[in-house]
């Protein structure tokens, strides 16, 4: 199976702060990334770069060009003069025949089980629903890497749990790239085959792991699970002993 | 003299109005017709058949010998100054003389340009030579009209009311370079109401009255002589507002 | 809403000027066009014509006149291949543009050469113009003049309507406003700096018509 992106050795510096330092990955295409790591970590740098935004000092990012990239951020950022639908429809009208948006459309809506909320407005919608709605827009625009900035920051655990299954639940339905940044092992557990561990400054990947469990076996009572929440969570404590030695 | 136009039984109608009936008149090579008659006598009309600019309803114009169909059959012979100047506004004073010349008779920039600066001196306004129309006065602008159907060296120059959209003065200004082309012995045709300013260059005056010659003869003889009800009614009326 | 936040659009600020190029292309060629159809159609519109092509060009303006620039722009783009003519997004814009424009300023040649005085013509037929010597040295120059304004609003206007082709594949300023919208959905910083240079370019089009009316201005009474 092929890679769909990587990043040789990858430098880059912003102002006089060490961004990233001599990173090498790869992302598998059709494949979800999970990149887990304490704020301030460089990971805004690492999807711009991925996104074709940012550029490397030294180092090499291959597969990067071209490719079409579709965003979902911590807010939903939803235009609130717009219907559930019409917010799709706002992206999708540029880069789709009317036709077919509409059946991409009803399609997503059904999955993320909003067909109900069609002509509803955001405000009508809960947070958990907000970002599903933004969830959904992003699948639905083409393209070839998903990327999912700390989607579920702002929400209470059940919400985010829930909205783990539904990302797992359209990526099921049709498997393309998804790099997903998130300060949460349990929700790189859950959905990722590759979970990339960073420590902060200067930005270092701590560990690589590679997770080839089917989703619909991932739940954390699961031993595998259980001794990776673990062994990342005894990673990351590692780090910050670093930095507060008298902890 | 030759004669250069000779009318016969013409008649001319707008719509069911008719303007011009079974007229017939000559003018031969030298003369200075002066075509006076109240507002509607058809004087205007008249003129305007001859330089091919109106069609004709019935009879004929010969120019020459050729029958006037349309402006392509005067030009060259015949050259027009209206009441409205219909100056080229986008041209300057020089080039409303040079540009026709360059267009219609090929004339090379240089010489056009010597040409149009004569006729300017000779109509006294070669000083605003660079300048456009719309920056003369009314004499003046009538007199560039004039210099450019000069240029153009027809055979004869008909003025239509050229001096009716002035002030006395300027009217004045533009009889005189008529006035200084008779001298030269241009053939002319002039329509107007300002009788006193022709009665000096005049050599024939017509007397239009209701689309016909009601009576021609010399100055002194419409003027002076003549024994006609209607002329007489119409030089009472005039008189008056000619100065 | 979140307070505006212009520094998302910093990342993507390099890919400005290809689409102002764009747009000021489709915006330039389209008026170029319309101002060659424009004074062609206006002025054949003038004169007594053989039936069918005085059928042809009413058709022609008043098509363009009585349906949305949009609809043109499908028909022309999306509907023409269906005859087997394939089209090049950008030349689908330029031509759509300048015969949409041009149906419009052809009206304005029109009724600009009818307001030229009767006595240009005659003028000049007494000096031995023929009637396309008249209409290309003595009418058109002056009715021209007198449409100047009226096509330097038009050029606006095609700028504007630009943002229409959006809907085509090809990449102009609303289109670019767009695809930022998906990457960072902050849709008030774009639109905003979107609407800012749109703007910029109509105004400086107001100068440049003033400034080209005060040229053309000595000669006008």
């Amino acid at each position: 199976m092929g890679y769909l992106i990587e990043f040789e050795q990858v430098n880059k510096t912003l102002g006089q702060t060490r961004i990233l330092n001599d990173f090498s990955f790869t992302i598998d295409e059709n494949k979800i990334f999970c990149i887990i790591g304490p704020s301030g970590c460089g990971k805004t740098t690492i999807l711009q770069m991925l996104a074709g935004i940012e550029h490397p000092d030294q180092g090499l990012i291959k597969g990067s060009i071209g490719k079409r990239v579709s965003y979902v951020f911590q807010e939903p950022r939803l235009l609130p003069w717009k219907t559930v639908a019409g917010n799709l429809d706002f992206i999708l009208r540029d880069v789709l025949p009317p036709v077919e948006k509409n059946k991409l459309i009803d399609h997503y809506l059904k999955i993320m089980g909003l067909d109900g909320y069609r002509d509803s407005y955001p405000k009508a919608l809960s947070g958990g629903m907000k970002q599903r709605l933004a969830i959904c827009r992003a699948f639905a625009y083409p393209h070839d890497i998903l990327l999912l900035d700390e989607p579920f920051k702002s929400l209470d655990t059940p919400m985010r749990l829930g909205l783990v299954r539904h990302v797992i639940k359209l990526w099921l339905a049709a498997p393309r790239t998804i790099v997903f940044v998130t300060h949460d092992i349990i929700e790189a557990l859950l959905l990722g085959h590759r979970i990339m561990v960073l420590a902060a400054r200067p930005t270092e990947i701590l560990e690589i792991i590679d997770l080839d469990m089917p989703h619909d076996r991932r739940n954390m009572g699961e031993e595998l699970l259980g001794s990776l929440y673990a062994k990342l969570l005894d990673l990351l404590d590692k780090e910050n002993k670093k930095y507060f030695p008298e902890l | 003299m030759g004669e250069l136009i000779r009318i016969s039984n013409l008649s001319k109608s707008f719509a069911d109005t008719t303007v011009l009936q079974s007229l017939d008149m000559q003018v031969n090579s030298g003369e200075i017709v002066a075509i006076i008659g109240s507002s509607g006598s058809g004087k205007s009309t008249l003129v305007r058949c001859i330089a091919g600019l109106e069609s004709v309803s019935g009879g004929e114009i010969l120019l020459d010998g050729e029958a006037v169909v349309n402006t392509a059959s005067t030009y060259g012979k015949v050259g027009m100054v209206f009441q409205n100047f219909n100056l080229f506004p986008h041209f300057t004073v020089g080039e409303n003389i040079i540009k026709p010349l360059k267009t219609i008779l090929k004339m090379k920039d240089d010489i056009a340009t010597e040409k149009a600066k004569t006729l300017l001196d000779k109509v006294h306004i070669l000083d605003k030579f660079e300048q456009y129309p719309n920056s003369l006065s009314g004499g003046q602008k009538q007199r560039l009209a004039i210099a450019r159907a000069l240029a153009m060296e027809p055979e004869i120059i008909i003025f239509d009311e050229p001096t009716s959209s002035l002030d006395p003065e300027l009217a004045h200004e533009v009889f005189e370079t008529i006035s200084d082309l008779a001298k030269e012995g241009q053939t002319m045709l002039i329509v107007t109401h300002q009788i006193n300013a022709i009665r000096r260059f005049a050599t024939r005056v017509v007397f239009l009255n209701k689309g016909k010659i009601e009576v021609e003869g010399t100055p002194d003889y419409i003027f002076n002589q003549a024994d006609n009800h209607i002329l007489q009614q119409f030089l009472k009326q005039v008189d008056f507002a000619d100065i | 809403m979140t307070n505006l936040d212009f520094t998302t659009l910093l990342p993507y600020i390099n890919l400005l000027p290809a689409a102002i190029a764009i747009t000021l292309q489709v915006g330039l060629g389209g008026f170029i066009l319309a101002i060659v159809l424009a004074i062609v159609v206006g002025s054949l519109r003038t004169r007594k014509l053989n039936w069918a092509v005085h059928l042809v060009l009413t058709a022609y303006v008043e098509f363009f006149r009585g349906t949305p620039l949009l609809v043109q722009l499908f028909v022309v783009y999306y509907g023409l291949p269906s005859f087997g003519i394939r089209i090049e997004p950008m030349i689908a814009a330029i031509v759509t543009m300048g015969l949409n424009s041009g149906a419009y300023l052809s009206e304005v040649v029109r009724a600009s050469i009818l307001s030229v005085d009767r006595g240009q013509y005659e003028a000049a037929a007494m000096l031995g113009y023929n009637s396309m010597q008249t209409i290309s040295q003595i009418i058109l120059p002056q009715a021209l003049r007198i449409a100047v304004p009226t096509f330097m609003n038009g050029f606006s206007s095609i700028i504007k309507e630009t943002s229409l082709i959006s809907v085509l594949p090809v990449i102009e300023l609303t289109k670019l406003g767009n695809q930022i919208y998906a990457k960072t959905y902050h849709p008030f910083e774009i639109y905003i700096t979107m609407a800012i240079i749109y703007f910029v370019m109509t105004y400086s089009v107001t100068f440049l018509a003033k400034w080209l009316e005060r040229r053309l201005s000595v000669w006008v009474n």
